[in-house]
């Protein structure tokens, strides 16, 4: 597949099929769905959201209802013809093998792997390069599809991740998912969120997830796809200027789905203005111009 | 963006006063003076160390604000149990509210899913409008509001009760009365909330008489505003809690798991 254009992120809306769809004829080019265990899983009890400084804070903890349901909404994606990435997780090898085995019979473009939820048991794999390698290569050695790993910002150095998931044969790598973060009510002197503490999105990351997709686009030398507080068509073009050749768009929904199509039109017309005849003339520029 | 907006502006507010509806529903009350709301609205309602749900406003008057609560789950439970002067987390308030317009309204009512209702009934009450309201429910003690109701007959409001097993007004399923209602009276629009299967029977009787209908839907939700995706509806993609929870008869047509399935908190189908 090629990884180009604005994607709907994971972990937002993509529960069902209708819900992707309507996203998709909104403009998203390929939508990536919640991340989808073995077993239903009901996730956190409220608040699953709240606000900070401008950004949203979440722990839904990966609610999902497990691959064998999940199926019937993937095979109503493949009828409809919607691009979609499917994403999974496991808290084991074998467990993130047993998804991946199921979902590969519905015939995903990718498979994203979550190893880096901050806010369920999850949080840990992407914190360290041996365990990054294992479960990209697990997965790797057991199916045909393009699969991606997808990077957190709380590892304390997340290029040596990235360089792991590459040396196991990720196909790209997915860059950033949410902060760490919390939030406590000054009124009922108590933590907001059902799970006491979540993951922070939206703008205030984005010169995190930024910095990020800096240093792991010129480290690696597969494709870089950018997430993280991607709002307008100018956090776009930076994105793309810092290396992400895909850029995945979460909170930014919130405000209406039309988004997609506001960003693609604005970084269209600057690519024009500026002399660009593609989004792959600027991936990285702004390192490459050093 | 303004996410603060965007999510419900969080913030926690004070119980002013609890009200015992019957023999298990209440009614807590609490002010909000900045709060602006159109009958059909919804808040997220965080209770400390249990959950957060979402609520229908079912009273607003000079920023004092009522949500009236059947105690079923663990939040409602919470919430029930709280006393004066409690502290509650709120977000919004949320959501497509139902459609005013409406010279002859007909309002029905079944179980908990009367507490939308009543600032729609204030609403037409205030207006002058003549209005017919059907409450419903299994028996006399799960009927809402029904003393405020009978205060308001002389204001051009016709009342009808109808309970399950004949404990209070006519014997029988609210289908009945508005059968009846709808032979003898010249009706706009029927507004209802209540249990789905209910609501299904209620929109086929309104697409028969070719009158508007305007329904309030449950889904399972989690956020409140258009981001986890719990309440999508198929095979639109509409979400209950940003499209909705207000939806009219010929949005209801193109919804085809109204009235057969809805998805518990995992997303998995349950049928009704």
């Amino acid at each position: 597949m090629k990884i180009e254009g604005y994607w709907l992120a994971s972990g937002l809306l993509g529960v069902t099929a209708s819900i992707l769809r309507r996203i998709a004829e909104n403009g998203a080019d390929v939508v990536v769905t919640k991340s989808i265990g073995f077993h239903p899983r009901k996730g956190h009890p409220g608040p699953i959201i709240t606000v900070s400084h401008g950004g949203l804070l979440n722990a839904v903890g990966l609610t999902n209802p497990g691959i064998e349901a999940f199926k019937d909404e993937l095979a109503l994606l493949k009828e409809w013809g919607i691009p979609f990435v499917l994403s999974i997780f496991g808290s084991t090898i074998d467990d993130i093998e047993r998804v991946a085995e199921h979902a590969l019979t519905l015939d995903p473009l990718a498979l994203e792997l979550n190893l880096s939820c901050p806010h369920a048991e999850i949080s840990q794999i992407a914190h360290n390069p041996n365990l990054t390698h294992d479960y990209v290569r697990a997965v790797k050695d057991i199916v045909d599809c393009p699969v991606f790993a997808k990077l957190t910002p709380n590892a304390s150095d997340i290029v040596q991740i990235g360089m792991a998931a590459e040396k196991a044969g990720a196909d790209a790598v997915v860059a950033i998912n949410t902060v760490r973060g919390m939030r406590i009510d000054i009124d009922q002197r108590v933590p907001v969120l059902g799970n006491i503490t979540g993951g922070l999105s939206g703008p205030p990351i984005f010169p995190i997830a930024l910095r990020c997709v800096f240093d792991l686009s010129r480290a690696l030398s597969i494709p870089i796809i950018g997430v993280g507080g991607v709002a307008t068509w100018q956090d776009a073009v930076e994105m793309h200027l810092a290396g992400a050749s895909a850029i995945q768009i979460g909170t930014a929904v919130l405000e209406g789905l039309d988004v997609f199509k506001r960003i693609k039109m604005g970084v269209s017309e600057y690519l024009q203005q500026e002399g660009f005849s593609s989004v792959s003339d600027i991936v990285g520029l702004s390192w490459r111009n050093l | 963006m303004n996410i603060e907006s965007l999510t419900g502006g969080p913030r926690s507010v004070q119980i002013v006063n609890i009200v015992k509806e019957n023999a298990h529903d209440r009614t807590i009350f609490f002010k909000d003076p900045d709060m602006t709301f159109s009958p059909g609205q919804f808040l997220m309602v965080w209770v400390s160390k249990v959950d957060e749900i979402p609520l229908s406003i079912s009273y607003f008057q000079d920023g004092l604000v009522g949500l009236t609560i059947r105690p079923i789950g663990s939040a409602t439970k919470a919430i029930v149990s709280l006393a004066h002067n409690d502290l509650i987390g709120i977000r919004g308030p949320f959501g497509h509210p139902f459609d005013l317009d409406c010279p002859s309204p007909l309002i029905v009512g079944g179980g908990i899913g009367t507490a939308p209702l009543r600032p729609v009934i204030q609403h037409f009450v205030e207006l002058g409008t003549e209005i017919t309201v059907v409450i419903g429910a299994r028996t006399k003690d799960e009927l809402l509001f029904i003393e405020e109701m009978q205060q308001l007959e002389g204001d051009g409001v016709r009342l009808i009760i109808t309970t399950d097993d004949g404990s209070a007004g006519m014997k029988g399923f609210v289908t009945m009365a508005v059968a009846q209602v709808l032979s003898e009276s010249d009706i706009h629009t029927l507004y209802t909330c209540g249990p789905e299967p209910m609501m299904v029977a209620l929109w086929r009787m309104a697409m028969d008489h070719d009158i508007r209908f305007q329904a309030s839907l449950e889904r399972y939700m989690k956020c409140g505003c258009g981001l986890c995706g719990t309440c999508a509806l198929d095979p639109t993609g509409e979400l209950v809690c940003v499209d909705g929870p207000v939806f009219s008869g010929e949005q209801l047509r193109n919804i085809t798991e109204f009235g057969n399935y809805h998805r518990d908190s995992t997303g998995v189908k349950q049928n009704f």
